[in-house]
């Protein structure tokens, strides 16, 4: 009896370590944050509610509106690379939010671009498009419904005897829409890992150093992925393709 | 004259200048480094141009030589050149600024003093005089009244043909280029200073030439009408209108000197002489007009502020309709005046009909107002009246044009119809082409969930238990609806199945029957337990189980000899009470039982 108790805690310890203890402020205050961030907003004291919504950020608390606004002030003041990256962040939560995406290609047509653009085929582009449609937690459910629905289809079709193709023929379709969002999965989850946004307009450099050879020009906003770090400067590569180190501190991981 | 000029030109063209100007350094003399100024010629006629060059010998490295303000010139700096040259593997290396320098009057003038810095050192350069002579008199020749200026070759005018104007009257104005020489080309649309009116756009230029006191003039004429929107004296003007001109370099080409040879006359001039074009901002006088207001007596009331001349003309369609139905009204306003200000009539309110939105449409010097009117009885019998007011200021009095009213036909409505509300039928939408704002959309006033940074379903661990119940779950499920399945569907295996049950079921009556001291039912419940589990584990039919049946199976499945003696005794044993009395005590029950218990209970692990 004992030893089952024993059991049972260890197993509630397990699943309730997954939420750390980050938690500063209470929901609450944070809303209170929130709500005088925007008036502040409203009342063009941009300085005011960036310094409201980054407070929030701080105490550990986030949600894609507060990324959003967070984003619009900075806009605000001019500042295209602290917008760009909080836009990018908000995505991760509020994906297909309109006033999002109008914004976001406001400020990515004010931003620099350098090279030929991104060349991607018919797959790479509907993969991203896929994958910049739903948040990781949304596919994560999905993933979950399917798997119980595959489960669900499988013993109905026993307990009601359906037909062989009817069965096979369901779960086909099921199985491969479990396939796409584990591929779909696994690329965003690839995709928001190396993610980052050039804070301030840079070169890129062919080897880690000063006076290396200038490769490529990098402007405020412009979205990279980061291949590694090694001290102070980190390899990066343009959507381009191009590939080039900068200092570290010009780009921030989303 | 023309021989005259021709000496003129023979005695003026000297040799190409070079004024190797005697430097005088304010800090000494540099050693290296000398400057020189070129000029191409010292005497030039109106429309042609002299190049004058500054060179830096021994310093490359100088930044342009700022030219300072010239009388009676017009100075456009053309550029720096540089040479390198080594002679002797000495390098020597000079830079030259060249300028052009363009008349734009008769006179004697000079080029200024200029100091050039180079390498910290002030170099001044000597004056240069300079004489300006006009295109058909020697300079220096007897000295006309006035000095001839560029402005009296080439000059723009405005002209107005009145100076008092009603407001808003249409007023047609005239720009006009006069060029006798040099010849302009490219001319720009003007731009004319015109606070207190407003205009249209210019139409296509016209050219053409005319001859005024003895010269002939080519003519660039620019027509627009005008129309002042404020009372009072206002000035129109100035025109500003950029050109380019053409401009003949006066450059000596000839160097043999003023002796001259075959090649230094008019012709072989003008071959070698380079035109170039220049760029030139003619201004005009601007114009006083006295802008008066509209006459306040016998002003109609409906007055729609159009002054010109103006005919109006009003159409209905159809005249014949149902109730509710559709009637076009257009009103047409043709003439000269300001149509953009001017108002059409309006519809009486009062009158028996609904009304939608008039399109209005304006082209030239035509406007149209299409009206839908909806009649709402059958009782009206005409759309009234309409009247147009203008004022016409060469009458300068006030006109009314009326049209109507228009007799119609409104016919009752039937039984079971209804009112139709329709639009302009057949007419296309006034869409006005708008440039819309560019910003970011506004803030979000809700956060949404405001959750704990890195808490995502995810990385929850409650996720991975859930998704391990769910697969335990599936596969139970799975596996026991496999097994319901294959007990309905596989007799062998059904029978497999319930073997060990049935045994079990068989073993237990059989110990109560121990207790109970029971021989013979005992020892039936027994041998039916072997029957019964021997028959469903080798799917025999349970009735025909005897042991030499049973014998052969449990042989070919590799069973231990003593398990199928134990077997055969059990059987023996059983036969031998069920049908033979004999002395059983409860010590050889139990044997019995537990030679069939643990013969049960191998066959259960070895035999598949």
């Amino acid at each position: 009896m004992r030893s089952r108790r024993a059991i049972g805690i260890l197993v509630c310890i397990f699943i309730l370590s997954g939420s750390t203890c980050y938690a500063q402020i209470s929901v609450d205050e944070a809303l209170s944050k929130f709500v005088s961030a925007g008036i502040a907003y409203k009342e063009g004291r941009y300085d005011e509610a960036i310094s409201r919504y980054n407070e929030i950020l701080n105490a550990g608390r986030e949600s894609g509106p507060l990324y959003y606004n967070l984003g619009n002030s900075y806009f605000k003041k001019g500042d295209i690379g602290n917008t760009a990256l909080n836009y990018v962040r908000a995505k991760k939560f509020i994906p297909r939010d309109s006033d999002l995406t109008f914004n976001e290609r406001y400020v990515r047509s004010q931003i620099d671009q350098y090279g030929n653009g991104i060349n991607l085929n018919i797959i790479e582009s509907a993969l991203e498009r896929f994958i910049l449609l739903y948040t990781i937690d949304e596919m994560v459910i999905i993933l979950v419904s399917l798997l119980i629905s595959i489960g669900v289809v499988l013993i109905f079709s026993l307990y009601f005897r359906w037909r062989s193709q009817w069965r096979q023929g369901v779960l086909s379709i099921l199985v491969m829409i479990f396939v796409v969002f584990v591929t779909g999965l696994m690329a965003k989850v690839q995709y928001e890992k190396n993610l980052a946004v050039i804070m301030n307009k840079t070169d890129s450099y062919f080897e880690p150093r000063t006076d290396s050879t200038v490769h490529f020009k990098l402007s405020e906003g412009m979205k990279i992925r980061v291949l590694k770090t090694e001290g102070n400067w980190t390899k990066i590569q343009r959507l381009d393709g191009k590939i080039g180190w900068i200092d570290a501190e010009m780009a921030e991981k989303i | 004259m023309g021989n005259y000029f021709k000496k003129f030109r023979l005695s003026q063209v000297l040799w190409a200048l070079i004024a190797i100007v005697n430097l005088t350094p304010s800090f000494g003399f540099a050693q290296d480094i000398s400057i020189e100024a070129e000029v191409s010629s010292k005497t030039v006629t109106l429309g042609s141009a002299i190049r004058f060059t500054i060179t830096v010998n021994g310093e490359s490295n100088i930044a342009p030589i700022q030219f300072p303000a010239m009388e009676g010139f017009n100075v456009e700096y053309l550029g720096p050149t540089t040479r390198m040259s080594f002679v002797n593997g000495q390098k020597s290396s000079s830079k030259s600024f060249a300028y052009s320098l363009f008349p734009l009057k008769e006179g004697q003038f000079e080029i200024p003093t200029i100091n050039v810095v180079v390498s910290g050192r002030t170099y001044t350069l000597r004056p240069i005089p300079i004489e300006v002579g006009t295109g058909g008199t020697p300079a220096g020749s007897s000295p006309p009244d006035k000095s001839a200026t560029i402005q009296d070759k080439l000059f723009v005018v405005l002209k107005v043909p009145k100076n008092t104007v009603y407001i808003n009257e249409p007023m047609p104005i005239k720009i006009m280029l006069f060029d006798s020489g040099p010849f302009t080309r490219n001319v720009n649309m003007p731009e004319m200073n015109n606070i207190g009116f407003t205009m249209e756009e210019y139409q296509k230029p016209q050219q053409y030439q005319q001859v005024i006191n003895g010269v002939r003039h080519q003519i660039v004429e620019f027509n627009n009408t005008i129309y002042p929107t404020r009372e009072g004296e206002l000035r129109l003007g100035p025109v500003k209108l950029n050109c380019n001109i053409v401009v003949t370099d006066a450059n000596s080409n000839s160097r043999l000197g003023p002796g001259g040879s075959a090649f230094n006359d008019d012709f072989f001039n003008s071959f070698f002489n380079r035109q170039t074009t220049r760029l030139m901002v003619l201004e005009s006088e601007s114009v006083a007009i006295n802008v008066l207001p509209l006459p306040a007596e016998g002003r109609p009331v409906d007055f729609s502020g159009a002054v010109g001349q103006y005919d109006f003309n009003v159409s209905v369609s159809p005249d014949r309709v149902k109730v509710g139905d559709p009637i076009t009204l257009r009103m047409t306003v043709i003439g000269k005046g300001n149509l953009s200000v001017t108002e059409m009539p309006k519809f009486p309110l009062d009158a028996e009909f609904k009304l939608y939105d008039p399109q209005i449409f304006e082209k030239d010097n035509i406007k149209k107002m299409d009206q839908v009117l909806i009649p709402q009885s059958e009782n009206i019998k005409e759309v009234p009246a309409l009247q147009f007011s203008y004022f016409d200021p060469q009458l300068k009095k006030y006109r009314t044009l009326t049209k109507g009213p228009f007799p119609i036909e409104v016919l009752k409505l039937e039984e079971g119809e209804e009112f139709k509300v329709v639009g302009l039928e057949g007419g296309s939408w006034n869409i006005i082409p708008e440039v819309l704002g560019e910003d970011i959309v506004f803030i979000k006033m809700n956060p949404g969930k405001l959750h704990l940074k890195g808490e995502f379903i995810y990385n929850s661990r409650m996720l991975y238990a859930l998704i391990s119940l769910i697969i335990l779950a599936w596969a139970g499920i799975f596996m026991y609806l496999k097994r319901t399945h294959r007990i309905k569907t596989d007799i062998v295996y059904a029978r497999r199945l319930q073997a060990p049950r049935q045994a079990k079921q068989g073993l237990e009556r059989a110990q109560k029957l121990i207790v109970s001291g029971r021989k013979k039912e005992f020892y039936d419940a027994l041998f039916k337990t072997a029957q019964s589990y021997l028959g469903n584990k080798l799917h025999l039919s349970s009735g025909a189980v005897t042991f030499e049946t049973a014998q052969s199976f449990l042989k070919t499945r590799n069973i231990e000899e003593k398990v199928i003696t134990d077997i055969k005794a059990i059987f023996e044993e059983c036969d031998m009470i069920r049908y033979a009395s004999a002395e059983i005590d409860k010590e050889r029950m139990q044997k019995s039982y537990q030679l069939l218990a643990q013969s049960i209970d191998y066959l259960e692990r070895y035999l598949k």
